[in-house]
């Protein structure tokens, strides 16, 4: 087996700040090591740990600048998801859901396009849209649109459905 | 370490007026990210690149099959791959025992412990305001809902991808910490 791989290099892999060599030694590595296996798990949490607390963080003060622009994105998503019929699972959050906030204040745009229910969609713990079952977090159940549709875990129970 | 490699993602980024989406370069930019999120959920490395790739194929494939009206990386492929992953968890339950069940791997409720309680965000608050200014802005970026690569921030900031990730390194040596008192 190779030496350990330095703490570094495994925080440095979560952030894919290795090169392709560097990433894939210490790959072949971990797949044999099971304390640098576990030491690899510790740190991807972290990582998205720290996603999640940035982006609400983000949200946070976003929220905290009155008559942002983000205050105008969500009236928008909102008319918009309204206009478009979205059927969504909504379980009670608190505050208004910053809809599209990103779509307006973000420093890089995003890599392809993206409509206003796909924002819903895609970040389902941001919009509370997520939800807990037995197994942990559960995809949302959309109804509408069918590029997601068929993501509905099956054994879940049909989602309440709005009228249109 | 790798200098710049996102070397491009401006371009890509520039494409959002393009419906087109080039998944190699998509791929490229985000594959680690949904392998580390599937890591966090507890998968192991060589069950997190194969679900990964079977997360590519699927959005490739639904793409050229025009199921796919609108994408926003990286999430997209993270909500796929996490679904997946849980699906793969419900295939084994469904072979198993109730004693034969694994915990399903606590990533997941982590993540949704994280977004629903703020005790980790004051952490998170209390842990930045002892970092510097510039510290604190390259967490929000590399950490913000936009998830820039590396190189568009370091080129937003003015500074080095080096400098960049070793900022970062620092930051988040200082959430590691703040983050795991409970457990020390
Ligand atoms: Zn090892």
């Amino acid at each position: 087996m190779t030496d350990h791989p330095r703490p570094e290099a495994l925080e440095a892999y979560v952030m894919d700040a290795l090169s392709a060599d560097e990433a894939e030694a210490l790959e072949t590595h971990v797949a044999t090591c099971a304390r640098c296996a576990e030491a690899l798990c510790r740190e991807a949490r972290l990582e998205e740990h720290l996603h999640h607390l940035g982006a609400e963080r983000g949200r946070e003060q976003e929220s905290l600048r009155p008559g942002s622009r983000g205050d105008l994105a969500i009236a928008g998503a909102v008319l918009l998801a309204a206009a478009a019929g979205v059927a969504l699972w909504l379980r009670p959050v608190p505050g208004p859901v910053n809809v599209a906030q990103s779509q307006l204040t973000h420093h890089v745009p995003p890599l392809a396009v993206c409509e206003r229910r796909a924002d819903l969609c895609d970040d389902p713990e941001r919009h509370g849209i997520a939800t807990v079952g037995t197994a942990g977090l559960e995809v949302p159940r959309y109804e509408e649109g069918p590029p997601l549709m068929s993501w509905r875990a099956q054994n879940q129970p049909e989602p309440k459905r709005s009228s249109e | 370490m790798r200098e710049g490699s996102e070397e491009g993602a401006d371009e890509h980024a520039g494409a959002a007026a393009a419906p087109e989406i080039d998944w190699q370069t998509a791929i490229a930019r985000y594959d680690r990210r949904v392998v580390v999120s599937l890591l966090a959920m507890g998968l192991g490395l060589d069950q997190a690149k194969d679900i990964a790739q079977e997360t590519w194929l699927k959005l490739v494939e639904k793409e050229r099959r025009g199921e796919l009206h609108a994408v926003k990386l990286p999430g997209l492929a993270i909500k796929q791959a996490r679904f997946l992953a849980l699906e793969a968890h419900r295939g084994r339950r469904s072979h198993a025992t109730v004693d034969d069940v694994p915990e399903l791997p606590d990533g997941t409720q982590r993540i949704e412990e994280t977004v629903a309680g703020r005790r980790d965000l004051a952490r998170a608050e209390r842990a930045l305001a002892e970092c510097s200014p510039r510290a604190r802005e390259v967490f929000g970026l590399v950490y913000g809902p936009h998830a820039p690569s590396h190189a568009e921030v370091a080129e937003q900031l003015g500074m080095s991808v080096q400098r960049l990730r070793q900022t970062l390194c620092e930051v988040r040596k200082r959430l590691r910490l703040a983050l795991n008192e409970d457990h020390d």
